[in-house]
């Protein structure tokens, strides 16, 4: 009796010490600040970032100290006060999910030097982006985080889509290849072009290339197998600073790569939207909320203009928006007159994310987009924080010789990690 | 026995001289520079009352006030050690202090210097003489900002160089920039018949390309690239860079709207995208030491540009030949991708920072070269004279025409050719600062 009572003494004590040593093993949530009196903002400044790594990593080496380094993923923010010399007042980095090592008053200076914590404390003079990060008085929400980065950026080392793939090499940079535009909204081979380039959180850039124009899955009310998008050889760039999200390609057809009688491609492409983001409470439905998470809505222009084309002696011969091929409509119609800006015009998108599982990806995915005569809807569904299946269903509103009048599209996403 | 002795000694002394060898094996060294008045003071007090201990008839090289300098080696397994500590005078020499004394002082003292629990400071550039050294540090980087500024933007509120390019900060983060031309392409101020409006930040510009002209020294007898309405994207990161940018001479409107624009023989930049990566470094020497540059940083910018150019003309005619009243361009010719494709160099210096804030003299260099010879050398210099005046000097050089093919539909067996020859262009400015 007494052996078993002290067995259940001892399990009762290492389950509470284990426990214990977990919360304690928890990285502490630092203080919040008053944003009255405190700036903070983000060191994107790639080198002005380095040396804030270096500084930390020799007070490590320097001290018996159980500081962790600056991670290549973690967020370096500096916290200015607002009063008196505006000094720099702390420097605090890591991740949202794994929480934040804060460097405080005095330490600051010990740990980076006068220049360096001067020149970090002067943001005006470097690249930076203004963060609420340390004055967040309510519960962060991951979801707004992740919505933020999935829409230009990544989470994860590699990502490896039907539509796009980014490689990245640290925090700040990495390649990307991607199938179709669909903020276009023509996702996949609905665009008939592909791109390769490189890409930052901030900007993309690269070339764009003729692909398949294979339909990931179907294509509904086609007039003629020749009801698509041919891509040509051009360039592709776009960036996303704050709120503001901008977007232009251009290419230009080769006749090595054309074919057909009806030879239509997007040759310049346009795009401008501002972002709000907001999270969602839910409808309770006892233990669950029905659509909590966060939204992204994105309103703003696309301009597009489709060329059209013909081989003549094996050159590409094309025609402007003025002027059309001929008088003759039979002609005209076989080539479709003068190119079109008829693919331009409002651009509005709704991105959904569920609560996340883990701090690390949502269950749901939903989209919603009208991007000129594109209205494209699409549910991902995430297995698992390494898959997730999308799929897409587009309608084009406008009829015309280059468009279908539906597609039906499956996609995969595959996320994965560096170990 | 012996043998086994003897086995032994000889395998102990390998692995000993590679254990020793292993754990002395330096990985680096980190040199700073004590900033806090108070804590060098203590530790000089000391240092010297402990030389007086030693041998009270030392001569003292040092006192009380002078500057620490801590040098530190790191070994291979991340462990510091205390390399030196100098202290620096008034007049400026550097005096190591004693080992002997060090290592009979108060080990916690000099444990103190070693855990940087005070206010320090790297190393400046003049500090390690003329920026030669291997230390990298926040002065350097600083440095090297300020020419990747000078040349993106401006570190002023408003620089204004008549009239190449106007940026006005409106606040640190962005400012409204206008620039005349494509420098970046290679068709800087009078060789590209563009001005680029729009907004400027740290990391990207936006702009729409309007048709303007430029002032050329050398008068009009050369053939500029025409220019249209359309849109630019550029982008600039410490490492990479680039940019992306299109014209449509359909968007010009009627052929009545022609200015700026030989109507017959059309050239320009439908289309066009850049990539380089880019790296700085320190050039130069202290304005106390003998050398030809000043001290300064140089960028070099290493890449390739797909530029585009489109041949034909501006006409009221249609393809057949019947007025039509249109004014529309009627693309004769345009280059291959091959024929697009160029080489770029570019090296850009800028001076350092003065006492009053300002870059004396800024340098750029530029060299396009095509794959079908066609190319150019572009050479820009700007000499800040004070505060808020500066003059600037832009000469391009075109060495080979490029040649355009075509069929006239009045003679439709004949292959034509066009050689179209930029020139040489000068173009002189003044900048004024605020």
């Amino acid at each position: 009796m007494i052996k078993q009572s002290s067995r259940q003494s001892l399990l009762m004590g290492i389950v509470l010490f284990l426990t214990v040593a977990s919360i304690w093993a928890q990285p502490k949530a630092p203080d919040m600040l008053d944003p009255r009196r405190f700036d903070a903002w983000s060191v994107e400044y790639e080198p002005f970032r380095l040396l804030i790594e270096n500084a930390v990593e020799e007070y490590i080496t320097l001290n018996d100290t159980d500081m962790p380094p600056i991670a290549a993923s973690d967020m370096v923010i500096a916290v200015r006060s607002k009063s008196g010399q505006r000094q720099l007042y702390q420097i605090r980095y890591g991740t949202v999910s794994d929480g934040y090592t804060v460097i405080d008053n005095m330490e600051v200076k010990w740990v980076l030097g006068a220049t360096l914590a001067k020149t970090i404390s002067e943001k005006e003079k470097y690249y930076h982006l203004d963060t609420q990060e340390p004055f967040e008085t309510t519960e962060h929400q991951p979801e707004i985080d992740y919505l933020e980065v999935e829409s230009f950026w990544t989470h994860t080392d590699l990502q490896i889509g039907a539509d796009r793939l980014v490689y990245l090499f640290g925090k700040s940079g990495g390649i990307t290849v991607e199938w179709g535009d669909e903020l276009f909204g023509r996702p996949y081979g609905e665009a008939g072009f592909a791109r390769f380039g490189v890409i930052t959180p901030i900007f993309k850039l690269g070339i764009q290339i003729p692909s398949p124009s294979i339909p990931l899955g179907i294509r509904l009310g086609e007039d003629s197998a020749d009801d698509h998008l041919i891509g040509g050889i051009g360039g592709f760039g776009a960036f996303k600073y704050k709120v503001l999200y901008g977007e232009l390609f251009f290419q230009s057809l080769e006749a090595a790569f054309a074919s057909g009688s009806h030879i239509n491609n997007f040759n310049l492409g346009g795009l401008m939207n501002l972002s709000f983001n907001t999270t969602l409470k839910g409808i309770n439905l006892g233990s669950k909320r029905l659509f909590a998470g966060a939204i992204q809505l994105r309103l703003g222009a696309v301009i597009t203009r489709v060329d059209h084309s013909k081989i003549v002696n094996d050159r590409i011969s094309f025609q402007n928006h003025k002027r059309a091929w001929t008088a003759d409509p039979v002609d005209a119609n076989t080539y479709g007159g003068s190119a079109s800006l008829d693919d331009s015009g409002l651009f509005f998108r709704v991105d959904y994310a569920s609560p996340l599982i883990e701090k690390k990806y949502p269950r749901h995915e939903a989209v919603f987009q009208v991007s000129g005569p594109s209205i494209m809807t699409k549910y991902t569904y995430n297995i698992n924080h390494g898959l997730g299946i999308p799929l897409t269903f587009l309608v084009y509103t406008s009829d015309n010789e280059w468009t279908p009048n539906a597609a039906l599209l499956l996609g995969f996403k595959l996320r994965l990690d560096q170990n | 026995m012996t043998r086994f002795s003897l086995k032994t000694l000889i395998l102990t002394t390998v692995l000993g001289s590679l254990l020793l060898g292993q754990s002395f094996q330096e990985t680096g060294k980190l040199e700073w520079i004590i900033k806090d008045r108070d804590f060098s003071r203590s530790f000089m007090e000391a240092y010297i009352d402990t030389l007086m201990k030693i041998d009270d008839m030392a001569e003292l090289e040092v006192q009380e006030t002078d500057e620490l300098r801590v040098r530190v080696s790191i070994d291979v397994e991340g462990h510091a050690s205390l390399d030196n500590i100098f202290a620096k005078g008034r007049s400026g020499v550097l005096n190591k202090l004693a080992r002997t004394v060090l290592d009979s002082m108060d080990s916690t003292m000099v444990a103190d210097v070693l855990k940087r629990h005070y206010t320090w400071d790297y190393l400046s550039a003049v500090d390690v003489g003329g920026g030669r050294g291997e230390v990298i540090n926040v002065f350097e980087e600083r440095s090297n900002k300020q020419v990747r500024d000078a040349f993106w933007w401006t570190h002023r509120r408003v620089d204004i160089s008549v009239f190449p390019r106007i940026f006005i900060r409106v606040n640190p983060n962005f400012a409204f920039a206008t620039e005349f031309g494509r420098e970046d392409l290679g068709f800087p101020a009078a060789a590209s018949r563009t001005l680029n409006m729009g907004l400027a930040t740290e990391v990207l510009k936006f702009y729409v390309t309007l048709p303007a002209t430029y002032f050329n020294l050398l008068g009009n007898s050369n053939s500029p690239l025409e220019g249209t309405f359309g849109g630019v994207l550029k982008f600039d990161s410490p490492n990479f860079g680039g940019s992306l940018s299109f014209q449509d001479m359909n968007f010009r409107g009627t052929s009545k709207m022609n200015a700026f624009l030989d109507t017959a023989n059309t050239v320009y930049n439908p289309s066009a995208g850049q990539f380089y990566y880019s790296f700085t470094s320190r050039i130069g020497s202290p304005a106390d030491q003998p050398g030809f540059v000043p001290l300064g940083s140089l960028r070099l910018q290493i890449g390739f540009t797909y530029m585009q150019y489109a041949y034909g003309q501006v006409t009221d005619m249609d393809e057949g030949g019947n007025y039509d009243g249109l004014g529309a361009f009627k693309l004769m010719d345009r280059s291959d991708p091959l024929e697009s494709m160029f080489g770029l160099f570019r090296a850009e210096y800028a001076s350092d920072m003065n006492e009053r804030f300002f870059n004396r003299i800024k340098l750029a260099g530029q060299l396009n070269i095509g794959l079908n010879g066609f190319g150019g050398f572009d050479f820009t210099t700007s000499y800040t004279i004070t505060e808020w005046l500066g003059v600037n000097l832009n000469m391009t050089y075109f060495w080979t025409p490029m040649t355009f093919s075509y069929v006239d539909s009045d003679t439709p067996n004949i292959t034509q050719t066009y050689d179209w020859d930029p020139g040489f262009f000068i173009v002189p400015s003044i900048a004024l600062y605020f």
